[in-house]
């Protein structure tokens, strides 16, 4: 009967430190993978960090012009189980970002000055 | 969008083209093909080769001579800058030119008294003779016209007209520009204007600057071609029609702007030749004069420049 109980309370201590250990195994892979719940939909997350990461001021002009590929994709509220691949995303991104730095440069030629010429007597 | 530029000898000094154009429209090429249409030009119309069509013409003793639309153009140019100059800028007088002493390019050669000194200065006068007024183009027939004699110096009018020829090639790219020694056209489909410097005729920086953004600006004066005449008196190669000689009117130097880069050359010569008083009247597009003293006149336009063909 003793014997019994001893049992019975090992498998109980080890349920619940199996249970503990898994539970917050879930949540670590959550956070680690930056899908915390508390910050609403893991797309926006991604967005954040990306822009966070933009490393000179003409790239953070840019984000204004055009918005990100996953803003655009939470205005027309599509669930996050059918957006594109983060390696789709990223391309697309990195697209835009080429177009508008074409943009860009190609306003900025418009306005530089032509090579000026001398006239002298001929 | 790109800009293709190019530099070279050609007409006695040098030649620069400027084509600003998307590679799409390959302005690489057609400054090359620029450049290979001046240098023909040069080698048709130089006084100095004496293989050239202008040579052949000069040197020919009919009274009607079949020729190249090109040398029909000169031909009609000059007759017409003796026109609207009422003789003034007379591209006849070849002879004279040479027996004042201008017999070659003079091309890199520095000038010989920099810069010339005048002596009594007066505005130069016409030629009693009117050369230019004989000179006749039968367009159809494509031959010139002329007492055998006549002789058409090229000089300036030349630069000018093949400044605007080319710059009519290069018309559909957004900008351009074609330097002729001095004689400048620019233009092009976007409408955007080009500083232009203007030398200073003693050798400082440059006197001022003007914005075209369609239209020609040509520099004429004293002391670049100038040398050493008779009895060492300074001489240079812009003639007064009325002795034949070497002008000096007060006025050293004059840029002219004008719808083309022809019509700027004979305004910056009229202008020259009329001395001081005379000449912002002979500038109605605008330009800049410098006087003998030294002073330094802005003649503001009284006609805007239209887009010229």
């Amino acid at each position: 009967m003793k014997r019994r109980r001893g049992q019975l309370r090992r498998r109980v201590v080890a349920t619940a430190v199996v249970g503990f250990v898994l539970l917050w195994t879930v949540v670590f892979v959550q956070m680690a993978t930056g899908n915390d719940p508390a910050l609403g939909t893991g797309t926006a997350t991604r967005s954040a960090a990306k822009q966070k990461r933009l490393p000179s001021p003409q790239r953070r002009s840019l984000q204004p012009a055009v918005p990100p590929p996953s803003e655009r994709e939470d205005d027309e509220s599509t669930p996050v189980e059918t957006e594109p691949s983060e390696a789709g995303i990223e391309a697309e991104r990195a697209e835009v970002e080429r177009i508008e730095i074409e943009r860009l440069e190609a306003e900025a030629r418009e306005r530089e000055e032509l090579e000026p010429l001398t006239t002298g007597q001929s | 969008m790109s800009e293709a530029r190019r530099r070279f000898e050609c007409f006695g000094g040098l030649v620069t083209l400027s084509v600003l154009g998307p590679a799409s429209m390959e302005p690489e090429r057609a400054t090359a093909a620029a450049e290979a249409r001046l240098l023909a030009a040069h080698r048709q119309l130089s006084r100095f080769l004496p293989d050239s069509e202008l040579s052949r013409l000069n040197r020919d003793p009919r009274r009607r001579v079949p020729a190249d639309p090109l040398l029909l153009r000169l031909a009609s140019a000059a007759g017409e800058a003796g026109e609207l100059t009422g003789g003034l800028v007379d591209p006849t007088l070849l002879g004279e030119i040479e027996a004042a002493g201008y017999r070659d390019s003079m091309q890199g050669r520095p000038p010989a008294r920099p810069p010339a000194e005048p002596r009594a200065v007066a505005p130069a006068g016409r030629s009693s003779a009117r050369s230019w007024a004989k000179l006749s183009v039968d367009w159809r027939a494509g031959a010139i016209e002329r007492p055998p004699g006549i002789e058409i110096d090229s000089g300036g009018i030349a630069k000018g007209l093949l400044a605007d020829e080319v710059g009519a090639m290069l018309a559909e790219f957004p900008a351009y520009a074609v330097d002729c020694c001095g004689d400048v056209r620019i233009g092009g489909s976007a409408g955007r204007q080009r500083e232009i410097r203007v030398e200073d005729p003693f050798g400082g920086e440059p006197i001022c600057s003007l914005r075209v953004s369609d239209g020609g600006v040509a520099t004429s004066g004293v002391t670049r071609r100038s040398w050493e005449g008779a009895g060492g008196a300074p001489a240079h190669h812009l003639l007064d029609p009325a002795t034949g000689r070497p002008a000096f009117t007060g006025v050293v130097q004059a840029t002219a702007l004008a719808p083309s880069a022809l019509l700027a050359d004979v305004h910056a010569k009229w202008a020259l030749l009329s001395g001081p008083e005379l000449a912002p009247s002979r500038l109605p597009h605008g330009g800049v004069l410098v006087l003998a003293d030294g002073g330094v006149e802005t003649v503001v336009p009284r006609t805007p420049i239209e887009t010229a063909a």
